[in-house]
């Protein structure tokens, strides 16, 4: 075996031309998967971790007046509570209105909220204040309001009546339009009192889970564990029916936050439960079929590459007749002259995998390092204002298999033909 | 001494006078705005044109049929104008709104605290008046409203079904006729200007031919609503159905 080893080693060697030629094919199609599945493995996490920091959670449940009941029992699987308090309506400024969500955060309870936020005006310090609200860039330019000046919000109580309140505009960050995610931002205290609850109260209650694999099946445990004690919405909301207020306003991701459906009659409080997961819908859809794309490019490559070797094989039989037929004269069986050809397109196969990984290696560390703050459609996307790049080991010791197991494939047939050849025929040959 | 035990008994008696000045019956007042707006013995029906000025948006205007029947608590409401609205309806029944749409043909609910196709109007400004019912008198006084002797009175409400907790009403002294009304959030801001110029009368009741709803916090935004073609004739059961405003989009 070793023989066969150092002597594929050898031809790939003597061949360099060719060998770089074909492992540079391989290098490229290894590099181009690589990066794409490291850049959508990344772009999960950070989306991922940006809208649970936005949401404030992975697991939520919203109704009016939600107690500590139903948590209690989850106490392994939940590392950290979140309250929230969300309102829908208009902010008005002058002749201008547009209809935006509020979210009414406990800035001495989520104490990093900042970190998920990208200002570009206005100061976290500012925001913290009584009857400030911080809002998209988006919204303050459709309102045309600047910093320090104060804007209407008609809402409604959590018992239907209108209400009105006044916020000073103290921050404007980048935001997520186009997840319909346009909230704006105000101390819990501010928007309980505009919603007619205590300044303890929250309609959201989030969890932060220890392992987000278990997203689903806390979930499902948590669901069961509420609706055995208060009225909850089905976790899938179909029908032509909608709740008040629901219709035409709240848009996108968001959607799934708002008020329980109706589809029935209840009394009292009405909760909801919806995971992270299940708001991310959208967004991992879209991961996934970038990856399907990805692998499909990647498999037409692999197609193309698996046609060279095979080409380069041929030939190499043809090259190398003679020298197989001195080689079956000494003594060499049809197994090894078979084992030579095929170590060496693995050979080649593996290198060039190896060359491509380290190619996607530095091209991760250079575009992971450019800075997009300046793009707020990515902004959602990015970690820290830079793309974030996750490689899985898993997944790139499997291509790498699959890349030297097909290039030993595509060497089977020509390494089978030079093996068939008979020593005589073999030396006679002339090319 | 005698002066200030007459003077005591002056400003006595002119403190009693005072307070036995009777305080209308506030009760009977709200009572007798919402019997003159709703109409217990015949069904009613208009068209109605709403033109809803905004100075962003600027105007648009939007042909309503009405038809009303107070005794069932059911109204319909389907969109004639413009072109890209028409047959959108609105019906009330057994506590529900729904909202229909043509271009998806479905139903899905809606609230009488929601505004009116983007106007300024509530849709509960087109049901019966309930004020006797939602509101209790908290303040009272008499004033003048341009040429109409009128009390203004301040209402709170009296439940947490209505969608304004504080009102501020203008009604005139001699028929209780309701001519504007000031709706305020729970925070006493003023939200919205309701005026009621015009009367008509048909049956025992006054309905209010021409409205305008001004929003008060937006700055430039205004409804006006006029009524024609009005009728107390009997209407078809039919009309009050889901069937119907499909229908009328056929």
């Amino acid at each position: 075996m070793k023989e066969w080893i150092k002597i594929a080693l050898r031809n790939t060697v003597r061949q360099k031309k060719r060998s770089i030629m074909l492992g540079g094919a391989i290098a490229f199609g290894f590099f181009i998967i690589t990066l794409l599945n490291a850049f959508t493995s990344g772009l999960a996490v950070s989306v991922e971790e940006n809208f649970s920091g936005i949401l404030g959670g992975h697991i939520f449940i919203s109704g009016e007046e939600v107690s500590d009941r139903g948590s209690k029992e989850f106490n392994e699987e939940i590392a950290e509570i979140v309250r929230r308090s969300r309102m829908s309506g208009d902010l008005i400024f002058g002749p201008k209105s547009t209809m935006t969500m509020i979210s009414g955060i406990d800035y001495s309870e989520e104490t990093d909220f900042f970190s998920n936020l990208e200002f570009t005006e206005g100061s976290p310090i500012d925001a913290m204040k009584h009857g400030s609200v911080i809002l998209p860039v988006k919204t303050a330019e459709k309102l045309n309001v600047q910093i320090g000046e104060s804007l209407l919000y008609n809402t409604t109580t959590v018992t239907g009546q209108k209400n009105v309140g006044e916020f000073v505009l103290r921050g404007l960050f980048k935001g997520q339009e186009s997840f319909g995610m346009s909230s704006g931002y105000a101390a819990i205290e501010d928007v309980n009192e505009l919603i007619g609850l205590p300044k303890e109260g929250f309609t959201n209650y989030n969890m932060y889970l220890f392992d987000i694999e278990l997203m689903d099946r806390t979930a499902d445990a948590l669901y069961a564990a509420v609706a055995g004690k208060a009225p909850v919405s089905p976790r899938e909301n179909e029908g032509e029916d909608q709740r008040p207020g629901e219709r035409g306003t709240m848009g996108g991701m968001f959607q799934n936050l708002s008020l329980p459906k109706a589809e029935e009659p209840w009394e009292d409080t009405k909760y909801t439960l919806v995971t992270l997961n299940e708001m991310m819908s959208q967004v991992t859809t879209m991961i996934s079929t970038l990856k399907t794309v990805s692998f499909s490019v990647f498999l037409i490559l692999l197609l193309i590459i698996m046609v060279g070797i095979l080409n380069t094989f041929r030939m190499v039989l043809i090259e190398r007749t003679n020298e197989i037929g001195t080689m079956r004269s000494i003594g060499v069986q049809k197994q090894g002259i078979m084992s030579i050809f095929l170590w060496e397109a693995g050979i080649i196969g593996f290198i060039g995998a190896l060359t491509g990984f380290i190619l996607a290696v530095i091209g991760i560390l250079i575009l992971g390092n450019i800075s997009l703050t300046g793009v707020p459609a990515l902004t959602f996307f990015l970690r820290e204002g830079k793309l974030f790049f996750s490689l899985v080991p898993f997944e790139v010791i499997g291509t790498m298999v699959l890349v030297a197991a097909l290039s030993v494939l595509s060497a089977l047939l020509p390494a089978r033909a030079a093996a068939k050849l008979k020593p005589v025929d073999a030396l006679r040959a002339e090319y | 001494m005698k002066k200030y035990l007459l003077t005591a008994a002056v400003f006595f008696a002119a403190v009693c006078m005072g307070f036995s000045e009777t305080a209308p019956d506030f009760t009977e007042i709200l009572e007798k705005i919402d019997f003159q707006s709703t109409f217990e013995k015949y069904d009613f029906s208009s068209k109605m044109t709403m033109i809803s000025e905004d100075s962003e948006e600027g105007v648009e205007k939007l042909a309503v049929y009405q038809f009303r029947r107070d005794r069932e608590d059911k109204f319909v409401m389907i969109i004639e104008q413009p072109e890209v609205q028409k047959g959108q309806g609105y019906l009330r029944y057994e506590d529900n709104l729904w909202f229909y749409d043509p271009e998806s043909r479905k139903f899905s609910h809606s609230s009488m605290k929601e505004n009116f196709s983007g106007t300024d109007a509530k849709n509960s400004d087109f049901q019966k008046s309930s004020l006797a019912e939602d509101y209790a008198v908290e303040t009272w006084k008499e004033d003048k409203l341009g040429s109409y002797s009128v009390y203004v009175l301040e209402l709170e409400a009296l439940h947490n079904e209505v969608t304004y907790p504080k009102k501020k009403i203008w009604v005139t002294r001699e028929d209780s006729l309701l001519l504007k009304t000031e709706d305020y959030s729970l925070t006493g801001r003023l939200m919205r200007t309701s005026l009621f110029p015009k009367y008509a009368k048909l049956g025992d009741s006054m309905i209010p031919v021409s409205m305008i709803f001004v929003d008060e916090l937006v700055e430039g935004r205004k409804t006006q609503i006029s009524l024609k073609d009005l009728s107390i004739s009997p209407l078809a059961d039919s009309i009050f159905t889901k069937a119907y405003i499909e229908k009328v989009n056929k």
